[in-house]
Formats: C-alpha cells, sequence, structure tokens
C-alpha cells in the first residue's frame, strides 16, 4: 500500500514536470497595416464601376446586375467596415472608355471628378462575373489504407455559382494618378436552380470583403502559436 | 523477484522526475534561475497581452542564458505580436538553427511563414513598386 502511494507520488511528479517544460497555444492578433497611407480625414468617391468588356461577347444582363450590385457593395463596405467619409453619388458619370485600364491613363478625366465632387480619393473598379455552371467527374488518386496502395477513383465535381474578377483602382484626384491597384478574385457558390436569379450576388464574401477592407484601414489576423511557460 | 522490479520501477521514475526537474528549474544556476523568473513573467505578460513587456521580459531571459531555443521561441511570437515581422522572421531561423527538431519552434515557424507569404511580403512588393514608382517620376 505504502509502496503504491509513493510510486503514485513519483509519476505525479514526473508528469507535473513534464507539463511545466512544455509549451501552452496561445491566440495573438497580428496587425497588418493598410495598403493604402491615408489618416482617415479623406473625402472619397466611389465610381465608375465598369464593366470588363469581353472580345466576341455582348454585355449580359448578369454583367449589368453585378456592377450595379458590386457599387452598393463596395459602398456599404467602405462606409460601415472602412468607416470612410463617402461623397454621395452625383450624377451618371460617362466615361471616355470602357476600358479601366485606358482611363487610368486619362488623368484629366479623374481630375474632373475630383473638381466636380470635391474628392479627396476615387475609388473606381472594373468588374468580370462569370456563371459557372459546372458538373462532371474527375479522376484522383486514392491510398488505400488497407493496402497502401495507389488506386484512381471517379469523383463527381460540381462548381456552380458567380465567379468575380475584379479590378480595383484608387486614384489621386488632385493630380490623376493612381496610387494603389489591386486585382481580387472571389467565387459566390450558387445553388443550380437559382442561377438564374441574380440576387445576393455579393453576400458573404469574405475574401473580397477582408481585401477591400484591408486597403484602407488597418486589420487584425487571429493565429495561435505555442509559447513556453518557462 | 516481484519486490525487485518493484524497487526498479520506483528507482527508474524516481531518476526520471529528478532529472526533469534538474533541467527544468536548473538549481544552483543564479541566472538560470533569474532567466527562468523572466520566461514565467513574460509568459503570464504574454496570456494577458501585454506583449511589450512579454518581448522585454523574454529577450532579458535571452540575455541571461543565450542560445536557448525555447526562449527565442517565446521572442519570435511576441515580436510577432509587436508587429515586428522581419525580426521574428530571424529569431524563429536562428532558434531552428540550434534546435532543428524542437516541435514548437518548427510548428510556429511554419504557421509564420505562411502569415508571412500571404499576408506581409506581397504588401512589401507592392511598397517597393510604390517606391519605384516614385522614384521614376521624379
Amino acid at each position: 500500500m505504502r509502496k503504491r502511494t509513493i510510486e503514485l507520488v513519483v509519476i505525479l511528479l514526473a508528469v507535473a514536470a513534464v507539463s511545466a517544460a512544455g509549451s501552452r497555444e496561445v491566440r495573438i492578433a497580428l496587425l497588418l497595416k493598410p495598403e493604402l497611407p491615408i489618416d482617415g480625414t479623406e473625402d472619397f468617391y466611389v465610381g465608375p464601376i465598369m464593366i470588363e468588356p469581353r472580345e466576341g461577347e455582348n454585355v449580359q444582363s448578369v454583367d449589368l446586375t453585378a456592377a450595379r450590385e458590386f457599387e452598393i457593395y463596395l459602398r456599404k463596405i467602405l462606409r460601415r467596415d472602412a468607416q470612410l467619409h463617402l461623397i454621395p453619388k452625383q450624377s451618371e458619370l460617362k466615361p471616355p472608355s470602357t476600358h479601366l485600364a485606358a482611363l487610368l491613363i486619362d488623368g484629366d478625366f479623374w481630375k474632373a471628378i475630383g473638381e466636380e465632387t470635391g474628392a479627396d480619393l476615387i475609388v473606381a473598379a472594373s468588374i468580370d462575373v462569370k456563371i459557372l455552371d459546372r458538373a462532371g467527374y474527375t479522376t484522383e488518386e486514392y491510398v488505400s489504407p488497407q493496402d497502401g496502395k495507389t488506386y484512381f477513383r471517379q469523383v463527381m465535381i460540381e462548381e456552380t455559382g458567380f465567379s468575380y474578377d475584379i479590378l480595383l483602382v484608387v486614384v489621386d484626384a488632385k493630380t490623376g494618378v493612381a496610387v494603389h491597384q489591386e486585382q481580387i478574385s472571389d467565387f459566390q457558390p450558387k445553388n443550380e436552380r437559382k442561377l438564374e436569379e441574380y440576387t445576393d450576388m455579393f453576400t458573404d464574401l469574405y475574401t473580397l470583403q477582408n481585401r477591400l477592407v484591408g486597403i484602407f484601414v488597418p486589420r487584425a489576423v487571429q493565429v495561435k502559436r505555442a509559447l513556453y511557460s518557462n | 523477484m516481484a519486490r525487485n522490479s518493484n524497487a526498479f520501477r520506483v528507482g527508474t521514475l524516481l531518476v526520471l522526475a529528478a532529472s526533469l526537474f534538474a533541467g527544468v528549474v536548473s538549481a544552483g544556476d543564479p541566472q538560470a534561475k533569474e532567466a527562468e523568473a523572466e520566461m514565467k513573467f513574460g509568459f503570464k505578460a504574454a496570456r494577458r497581452g501585454y506583449w511589450q513587456e512579454a518581448l522585454m521580459r523574454f529577450e532579458h531571459a535571452n540575455e541571461l542564458t543565450p542560445n536557448q531555443p525555447r526562449i527565442l521561441n517565446n521572442i519570435a511570437v511576441a515580436q510577432e505580436a509587436n508587429g515586428l515581422y522581419e525580426m521574428a522572421l530571424l529569431t524563429y531561423q536562428e532558434g531552428l538553427a540550434l534546435d532543428p527538431n524542437n516541435n514548437s519552434l518548427r510548428r510556429n515557424y511554419t504557421r509564420f511563414q505562411e502569415f508571412y507569404a500571404s499576408y506581409v511580403a506581397p504588401q512589401e512588393v507592392v511598397d517597393e513598386q510604390g517606391a519605384k514608382d516614385a522614384k521614376t517620376d521624379n
């Protein structure tokens, strides 16, 4: 009986020693500075939001809806999450080109927007939306846990939804020069039967939201790290 | 026979516990004791979110007992938490050079590299490009 007690005490001591020497997991928030150096006092104008032209294809209703919805979404994100001061939309802009890349060279166009609206910075974008309706079988490698051999098996792949490719630019309204450009891609999964309904096109797109907010304000990324306690 | 095996078991466990405690506490070495106290204090500060204090404590522990991978691990984590990403990268590498098999260090370093590659490094490229563009404009 006495021996057992001693044995137990020794085991407990050993366990305590091991755990005391170990590391523990801690959560830390890593701060990321915004990509654009702003102080928060600037006035922003959102527009124009353009449709990325595709060769040999006319503009479709999904493009128009996506551009319109993206503008509403962008304004909401910039006002609510980045807490920027946005100038209300004033008049329908008529850009001299349908290519955002071509417009970027035209400094006078941006300066004119700046003079008309009083904005310090202009946020413009070009959006390319694709409806993905892909379903089919693909072959993938499979290592059997039974015998460790590699086999090939057929797997059903379904990819239905809206695929976005967005070029976002921020232009200095005083100089007409682009101060930031960012290409963002995201995918909104949609049920095959709802692909014809162009609603909620930008709901819960966290990648897009994070990237957009990260341009203007600092953000924190939560990570886990092992830390020694002694 | 059974009594002998029991005595052997108890003996082995005692040796194990004693060696672990000797390693952990490092009794007799005042600098090691002070470093351990700093590590404990730094850990507590880190758990409360006082990462500047934690970094200072871990760095002091490193001065007292240099080249300890566990201390370097904590310093690197604290540097990350303070936004000193380039320094954290070097500290992780320094720690891994001393002990490449340290699991905590390796795991932390892998996770940090993922973060660094996806968030910090692309931003630096953007900053460098911006600086180049500014030079060209001038």
